[in-house]
């Protein structure tokens, strides 16, 4: 199990490093002085050097490299140099924000996701089925701003349930706070639900085929007991490993969705820090958005390990 | 290497991809859905392409006109600094199946070139398939972002960004078909006649992964039209000078009940490319696989 563990962290390890590395690079190798576009026009030339040394940004590349590497190891990641903060201070506020979005918005994207698949699924062929697997095509077709532009038209401007705009963090009470993410996770989840539902549906159809589907059916257990029960189990497989990839597309989706909402997450920092250049803050957010994918795999990876014991056992076809 | 045997297995091959072809091509038309699919397509790449004779200058603008509805002199209406809507969603086509289209293109021939690596050498596969897992979990907006900060916005630092993030997947697909198509009895016989490999992943293997190729850059391209237009819509894509579905609907942001043409013409073409793309895509898979179910 501990071995099974720690094959899986190797083979995500990239996932962090690989952004790191090429924000790393990039940042060296592209034209203009970081020191001098992080003081500004008004910088005089003996500013600039200083900055320079200060960030060691003179010393030659592979030096840099190694420093860097070790900055991140133990997350020395400097100050942000608009904000006056150690990134470290600044980025876990705006990450809770977005990691609790993320989750509502998992859990509504599963929820809306699983059970049109399953109709699709299920009634296949007949009309409740063909509306589901039109919705779920229609679904992966619309982009999270254009759900999160109507949603605002529906609820915000129409039935004024919502305000757009309004975050009130969870200190100033948890209704209102819970009002004020519904949503931009809603967005997120009814964009994500269409993914879901297409991998759900698959899922039931190739299971539907199995011997042990005909063999239950012609022992005489009931078709409600055997799509519940037995079909379901074993299409869940495929369906976790997708809410691991979800989280990806979820913070992407983060992004769009915190600007257009207001909301203070890690999107909108990462937003924010691009338009004023700050690299430190750049690249903990790049660090800390690895991290957090590495993390929320390896959790599905080691649920489907329980679930399933062949997994465990390096059955897992490549 | 005799030159007797060799004509036979090119024939064979040569068959072989001359009867699916077609068949997929005729299937394809004999599905009603499919075809409305392809002829949307048409419509939006003709719009891209005669942009500049279907529509006046999208940037241009008249100041009294804002946010008029459709009527004949607009017929998507006008946006809130008086430019043409038609205008700028016919321009918006040439942003995002230029971004779409290059970036499937750049990613295709990477991907190709290391998927066949991948499955030529076996240290090598080891390698890249641990980078290309990584970097396909990695959220391809916030990679962009990032690049963003470092090299400027600009069209060159999304497709970058993209290219990066859409190659994983394309390797992968260019990968595990090789390795398929190596058990294949033609790929042994070839080298039974002395065919070198880098003439047998040419002639005999990379044919076999042609379709999957093409649905895999489909895919790439649907992908890349929605990244391009979200990155737009925040600021973070093109050129602000450049029209783009993404970028008018961040514009329409303040006046999505008062001028809903503003936002509903461009985010309409926007769905119905990336739905017809999806559309074309899950029929060609359902006949290429049909026990699949058009997943």
């Amino acid at each position: 199990m501990l071995r099974y563990l720690a094959q899986r962290l190797l083979a995500l390890l990239p996932t962090v490093a690989v952004p790191l590395v090429l924000v790393f690079l990039l940042l060296r190798l592209a034209p203009g002085d970081p020191a001098a576009i992080l003081l500004g026009d008004s910088a005089t030339p003996d500013q600039v050097a200083a900055l320079r040394e200060q960030l060691g940004l003179n010393a030659p590349l592979w030096e840099q490299f190694g420093r860097f590497l070790g900055d991140v190891v133990t997350l020395r990641l400097g100050d942000s140099l608009f904000l006056g903060k150690p990134v470290v201070d600044v980025i876990p506020d705006y990450a809770l924000v977005t990691l609790e979005i993320s989750v509502v918005a998992l859990i509504v994207a599963l929820v809306l996701g699983i059970g049109l698949g399953a109709l699709a699924a299920f009634r296949s062929g007949r009309p409740a089925g063909r509306v589901a697997t039109a919705l779920g095509i229609i679904g992966i077709s619309v982009p999270q701003f254009v759900v999160a532009l109507i949603l605002i038209v529906v609820f915000a401007a129409w039935l004024h349930w919502f305000n757009v705009g309004g975050f009130v963090p969870m200190s100033k009470g948890f209704w209102p706070h819970l009002r004020s993410i519904t949503l931009p996770a809603l967005s997120l989840g009814i964009a994500e639900s269409a993914f879901v539902a297409r991998i759900t549906r698959g899922a039931i159809l190739d299971v539907v085929r199995e011997p042990f589907v005909t063999t239950a059916r012609s022992l005489g257990v009931a078709p409600r007991r055997i799509g519940a029960v037995h079909i379901v189990r074993v299409a869940a497989l495929p369906i976790m490993t997708v809410a691991g990839l979800l989280v990806a597309s979820l913070l992407s989706g983060s992004a769009v969705v915190e600007t257009i909402f207001g909301v203070p997450g890690m999107g909108r920092l990462l937003l924010d820090a691009v338009g004023r250049r700050d690299y430190s803050l750049v690249q903990g957010i790049v660090l800390f958005t690895g991290l957090f994918v590495i993390i929320v795999n390896l959790l599905v990876d080691l649920s489907y390990s329980v679930v399933d014991p062949r997994v465990r056992l390096g059955r897992k076809s490549a | 290497m005799s030159e007797m045997t060799v004509p036979t297995t090119t024939s064979i091959e040569a068959a072989a991809a001359r009867t699916v072809r077609p068949r997929l091509w005729r299937r394809l038309l004999h599905r009603p859905i499919a075809v409305v699919a392809l002829i949307l397509l048409l419509v939006m790449a003709g719009a891209a392409l005669l942009a500049p004779v279907l529509a006046g200058d999208p940037n241009a603008f008249v100041a009294v006109e804002r946010l008029r509805p459709p009527s004949a002199a607009h017929i998507f209406g006008t946006d809130n600094l008086g430019r043409d809507v038609y205008s700028r969603t016919v321009f918006g086509a040439q942003a995002s199946l230029t971004v779409g289209i290059v970036t499937a293109a750049i990613t295709t021939a990477i991907g190709v070139v290391l998927g066949i690596l991948a499955g030529m050498f076996r240290w090598f596969d080891a390698i890249v398939m641990r980078i290309v897992d990584g970097v396909m979990s990695f959220p391809i907006i916030v990679l962009a972002l990032a690049m963003t900060a470092i090299l400027g916005p600009g069209l060159g630092t999304v497709i970058l960004a993209m290219t990066i993030v859409f190659v994983p997947g394309m390797t992968r697909v260019v990968r595990s078909s090789a390795l398929v198509a190596s058990e294949l009895p033609m790929v042994d016989s070839a080298r039974a006649i002395g065919a070198g490999s880098v003439r047998i992943f040419w002639r005999y293997i990379l044919p076999q992964a042609t379709t999957p190729v093409l649905v895999q850059a489909a895919i790439t391209f649907t992908t890349a039209v929605l990244v391009e237009s979200a990155l737009s819509f925040i600021g973070a894509g093109l050129p602000p000078n450049v029209p783009s579905w993404g970028a008018s609907l961040s514009e329409a942001r303040s006046y999505l009940t008062s001028a809903v043409w503003m936002w509903g013409f461009p985010g309409l073409a926007l769905i119905l490319t990336v739905l017809a793309m999806n559309i074309v895509i899950d029929n060609v898979r359902d006949i290429l696989d049909p026990r699949a179910g058009g997943r």
